[in-house]
């Protein structure tokens, strides 16, 4: 079988699957109408699937141990036990097995879990402990509390004892599956802190809480289980469990700092764990995940660091509820969860009533750390890092720490606050600056960059309001501004896809370099950095769709650096200058971004960075930023070119793609350069297409598709490349649909709107995200027409169509939104005849005309404006054929005509208009009779 | 060996460490295979019997042992999937030969315990199925590696392939029914 017919029998098998199971089969059968191998193949499947419920889901090695050991005589012993039958496995622990059971005598049949001590394991040590799990159940009677029923002996002497049998999943995954909200999520954390506070007034530590412990039932009820190495806390009684097998059986991921460290297990233990569970149900990610790490660093990491806000974390990773966790809920997992057992709630009947102190609305009794405290840590925690920088500072002032010894007692308390200062304030810089530029291009480092520039930003901030007045500090804080800016989220790098955050940022920074006076200062760097703000806040303008905002912060910083290269043009400087450029041609008029329509004005800029790139790559012809800046540059300005039909285009996008092919192989841990690599490989795709060589341009989309979700999963937090993958995915699905492959297109555009959106909910104020989630719609919907997939092909041109009149009231100043609503109209409208829903098609063609003619008029002619034009009278010719009105449809359909024909002599015919215009003319013969 | 087509030990791709990780295998190897063998002749009456925990404890007992950098726990695992996969198939291999005297009949795996519901199963067969499959589709073969060999839930599963859990729930749906159906072909 070859891969793509397997992919096909896969993709059919899944949708099949999601499907009614009663019309699976008829489903199979509408969408394999004329391949009956695959049709065969996907039903054979589906048959194997529902054959296959328990199929593989016990491990290979529990299956052995069973069939292997002794069959005869200890499976008879366990098919019964007292008046219980078992059915099968359902869980392990250290002692025995549990299994499902039933108790059928006379009319009761219900089903309960028995556990059983295994044969060959009756040895006292293990009899003992069984013993003592079935004293604390005994001892515990609460509704959320897996209850014990009953307990004996086996007919050979093995303990047992029989509890009520939960059957359900996880709560996290229970409340992942149900979409449970934030407060249904803490009502249900409220009732697992009943049952643990109820085991703890039986003196009962569980110490093992963990998700996977507490189960729910299918009517929401959450049950405690498995109290396997629970301790109980009365005096003399020792449970006979070892320290060190106690800390094999511990879940790292929840066990506490004290567990780790092999101290005194008490209820804050509980506290801590139920922190970990608060922490992960509003999260949806663990504060420590073991992923990557080795079980001893995990160890030491929750020993020795502080895990990041459930907010944070939750809007790293791009969930939805990350903002409604930040302040109080944050404050009562991390109290919770805090390291100092003196500093967590005392009791878990604290937790829980802060718990229901928020759903209240009333003031919750966490509270963070001061500052004051938090600074204790840092310096405790750097205490090597800080003892050099004291020495390099005491080096620095020594002068000023001189006239320090004759002050007096008040001097000399100010003089040590003023070291601290300068020692936070160089620890600060020196993440900020040196660490986090050290790590700026490497794959994975996003999350790192962030943390690294928000302690940062935080020890400056708390220095800031300290030291008003002081010029060189400010100046620092607002370079760190811009920093963080970058992080949080400039499109030009990796970042981390918060644009109303770094738009923040970039003001912050721009106030106080314009408050300093910084354009007129006379340290080059001050402006320099004034520059940089500019630079970055409109790249987030740009995001957020005020484009002719973006123009003129990029005029701005423009303004401000010609002169600055005027007085020295250092090739820093220069290359600046023409990254300026550049953007300033992208938001003008880049191909595939969001612009002001202009151009001829984006030309301009992009010939003007050109030279100087140029001039650069002679003067330095090794360096890499100089190299992969005329590489970009000529990406943008080559597909600039194509689609304002330059032959050069193509050659010019050839020649970048050749340079960042060369560098990508020199520098293989460069993630942004490869990101651009892959960019350069998708703009090749454009003439390929225009060309009608679809095979050749699927082969390069499905290149850059490999590579980019490579990337992607290597750095998942990173939007970039979240986007780029989305790109890729409808790249290719583009151009399967156009290669006749429609059905094959509909699951890559399905991944790609699934991300699209992703990124879109994630950051609402990013017009960048809604027009990436406006495009899929667009794409994916003509796939489904294509694929006659009517149904949803029209619900999807009605979603693309409200996604579009959103962003063209959000982004006035582009004019592209009302073109491509020409477009989509007549999208749906075709549909609609397909439909048969003739009066609805017309209503949609009444938009759809004069939009895409007044795009041609705005766009000068040029010839993607009037094919699609061409496409939409050739529409209206269509729906009236469908109405037999032959002479309206003549009318339109030589309108359409005299586009295509001009075109024609234009040389700018692409495949797909001429492929709809043979199309049209073979549906007109209808009109041609006598 | 017979069936000659499990797949040699070792990941794919190039991670720094590897040349240590490479060198250490036959030491992981022999570790996974003594503790499988403890846990099928069940001599461990003390311990968690697991196989992820089987894993888990050789990880940890060759990490103790600070000799070599091991990696992460996830590289781990998906080298430990595959050298269990191989340990269990020989340990079936070796049963066959011991009960039928060297004849080919299969032993199925659960033919003395008809009441755990779970359905005959012939390791070898399932190996040889999973090497058809792993031509087929690589990701799906490593899949049911991770997910039947070593006994990774969903989520382990999705950290050692660095994919989503939803991806995985996917695959190893495919996965199994493709295999059913191999297995039922006859």
């Amino acid at each position: 079988m070859t891969s793509t017919s397997w992919e096909r029998e896969k993709a059919l098998f899944l949708d099949a699957l999601a499907q009614p199971a009663d019309t699976r089969e008829q489903w199979v059968f509408t969408h394999t109408p004329d391949e009956e191998a695959l049709r065969e193949a996907v039903l054979s499947l589906l048959t194997a699937h529902d054959d296959a419920d328990e199929f593989l889901e016990t491990p290979a090695a529990s299956l052995m141990s069973d069939g292997l050991t002794d069959p005869a005589s200890d499976v008879l012993t366990v098919q019964r036990t007292g008046p219980y039958r078992l059915l099968r496995e359902i869980g392990r622990g250290g002692m025995g097995t549990v299994y499902l059971a039933t108790r059928d005598d006379g009319e009761y049949r219900h089903q309960v879990a028995i556990k059983l001590v295994k044969r060959g394991m009756d040895t006292d040590v293990i009899l003992a402990r069984f013993r003592h799990e079935r004293q604390i159940l005994a001892g515990l009677d609460h509704p959320n509390i897996a209850r014990l029923l009953d307990g004996g002996t086996t007919d050979t002497g093995l303990p047992y004892f029989v509890m009520e049998y939960v059957a359900g999943c996880s709560v996290r995954e229970y409340a992942e599956l149900h979409g449970l909200t934030i407060d249904q999520r803490l009502t249900l954390f409220h009732t697992i802190c009943g049952a643990v506070d109820h085991a703890h007034r039986n003196l009962v530590v569980h110490r093992d809480l963990k998700s996977g412990n507490i189960l729910v039932t299918t009517d929401g009820t959450p049950k405690l289980l498995d109290f396997g190495i629970a301790k109980l806390l009365t005096p003399g009684v020792d449970e006979g469990v070892t320290a060190s097998s106690t800390l094999m059986a511990l879940t790292p991921e929840y066990a506490s700092p004290e567990q780790l460290r092999g101290e005194r297990v008490t209820t804050a233990t509980d506290v801590y764990s139920l922190g970990v569970l608060l922490y992960e149900l509003l999260a949806g990610q663990r504060p420590f995940p073991s992923t990557g790490r080795r079980v001893e660093d995990l160890a030491q990491l929750v020993r020795d660091t502080d895990p990041p806000r459930p907010s944070d974390a939750a809007r790293a990773s791009g969930h939805r509820d990350a903002p409604q966790l930040r302040g109080d809920l944050d404050t009562i997992v991390m109290m919770a969860m805090h390291k100092d057992v003196a500093r967590r709630y005392a009791s878990v009947a604290q937790l829980s009533e802060d718990i229901a102190r928020y759903q209240q609305g009333l003031a919750v009794r966490a509270h963070g750390d001061s500052f004051g405290y938090r600074a204790t840590k840092f310096v405790r925690r750097h205490r090597p890092i800080l003892a050099v920088a004291t020495l390099l500072f005491v080096a620095l002032v020594g002068g000023l720490a001189a006239s320090l010894w004759q002050a007096n007692r008040a001097d000399i308390e100010r003089a040590r606050a003023e070291r601290r200062f300068a020692e936070v304030r160089s620890l600060a810089t020196g993440f900020l600056f040196d660490v986090h530029d050290a790590i700026r291009t490497l794959p994975g480092a996003t999350p790192a960059r962030a943390m690294l520039v928000q302690r940062g930003l935080l020890a400056l901030d708390g220095l800031a309001r300290e030291a008003q007045g002081d010029t060189a500090l400010q100046r620092d804080l607002a370079i760190a501004y811009q920093r963080i800016g970058d992080v949080q989220g400039n499109s030009y790098g990796a970042n981390l896809g918060d644009t109303d955050a770094a738009l923040v940022s970039y003001r912050k920074a721009v106030e106080l370099l314009e408050s300093l006076g910084a354009a007129r200062a006379t340290n080059p760097a001050t402006r320099q950095a004034l520059v940089e703000s500019y630079r970055g806040l409109a790249a987030m303008l740009n995001i957020t769709g005020e484009l002719p905002e973006a123009v003129q912060y990029l005029e701005h910083a423009l303004a401000l650096q010609r002169p600055l290269v005027a007085a020295d043009p250092s090739p820093a400087r220069r290359q600046l200058l023409a990254n300026l450029l550049q953007e300033l041609g992208d938001v003008r008029g880049g191909a595939g971004v969001s612009n002001v329509g202009d151009t001829k004005g984006a030309m301009a800029a992009y010939g003007e960075a050109l030279a100087i790139r140029e001039t650069l790559l002679r003067e330095r012809p090794t360096d890499i930023d100089v190299r992969a800046g005329l590489a970009t540059l000529q990406l943008v300005q080559g597909s600039l070119a194509i689609t304002l039909n330059d032959s050069k285009g193509a050659g010019t996008v050839r020649r970048g793609v050749a340079m960042l092919e060369t560098i990508v192989a020199e520098h293989p841990d460069d993630a942004v350069r490869r990101n651009e690599l892959l960019s350069g490989y998708a703009r090749l795709r454009v003439p390929l297409v225009n060309a009608g060589d679809y095979a050749a341009a699927i082969t390069i989309d499905r290149k850059v598709l490999g590579a980019m979700q490579g990337m992607a999963n290597d750095d998942p937090q990173n939007t970039l490349l979240q986007r780029n993958l989305s790109v890729s995915y409808n790249n290719l699905a583009r151009d399967l649909r156009a290669n006749g492959q429609a059905t094959q297109a509909l699951p890559q555009h399905r991944s790609a709107l699934v991300i699209a959106e992703r990124l879109w909910h994630a950051d609402t104020s990013s017009m960048e995200h809604l027009q990436d989630v406006a495009f899929t719609e667009d794409v994916f919907a003509e796939a489904l027409a294509d694929a006659q997939v009517w149904p949803e092909a029209l619900a999807m041109y009605a979603r693309a169509i409200a996604s579009k009149q959103r962003l063209k009231r959000a982004e006035p100043a582009n004019p592209w939104h009302a073109d491509d609503l020409g477009f989509l109209y007549a999208g749906l409208g075709a549909a609609l005849v397909a439909t048969n829903a003739l009066p609805a098609s017309s209503s949609a063609y009444d938009k759809a005309v004069p939009l895409a003619e007044s795009a041609v008029t705005r766009q000068e002619g040029a010839p993607k404006a009037r094919g699609v034009l061409a496409l939409v009278y050739a529409g209206v010719a269509r729906l009236h054929l469908a109405r037999a009105s032959c002479g309206e449809a003549m009318t339109w359909h030589a309108k359409a005509e005299r586009h295509w024909s001009e075109l024609a002599t234009m040389q700018a015919l692409t495949a797909a208009d001429i492929a709809t215009r043979a199309d049209v003319a073979r549906a007109m013969s209808q009109c041609k009779g006598p | 060996m017979s069936t000659g087509n499990t797949p040699p030990p070792g990941p794919a791709d190039a991670d720094p460490g590897k040349a240590d990780l490479d060198a250490a295998l036959p030491l992981v190897y022999d570790e996974l295979r003594a503790l499988a063998q403890q846990y099928l002749r069940r001599e461990r009456p003390d311990h968690t019997l697991q196989p992820t925990a089987l894993v888990n404890e050789a990880y940890m007992r060759l990490t103790s042992q600070r000799q070599v950098d091991w990696g992460n726990r996830a590289q781990f695992f998906g080298i430990a999937a595959q050298m269990m996969r191989r340990i269990l198939v020989n340990h079936a291999e070796a049963r066959n030969a011991d009960k039928r005297g060297g004849q080919l009949t299969h032993v199925t795996l659960d033919e003395a315990v008809s009441w755990s519901g779970a359905r005959d199963l012939d390791l070898l067969e399932l190996d040889e199925a999973l090497a058809r499959l792993a031509d087929l589709d690589p990701r799906q073969a490593r899949v049911v590696e991770l997910r039947f060999f070593a006994g990774l839930s969903i989520e382990d599963t999705a950290t050692v392939m660095s994919l989503s859990p939803a991806t995985i729930k996917r695959e190893w749906t495919v996965a199994k029914a493709w295999l059913r159906r191999e297995l039922t072909r006859g």
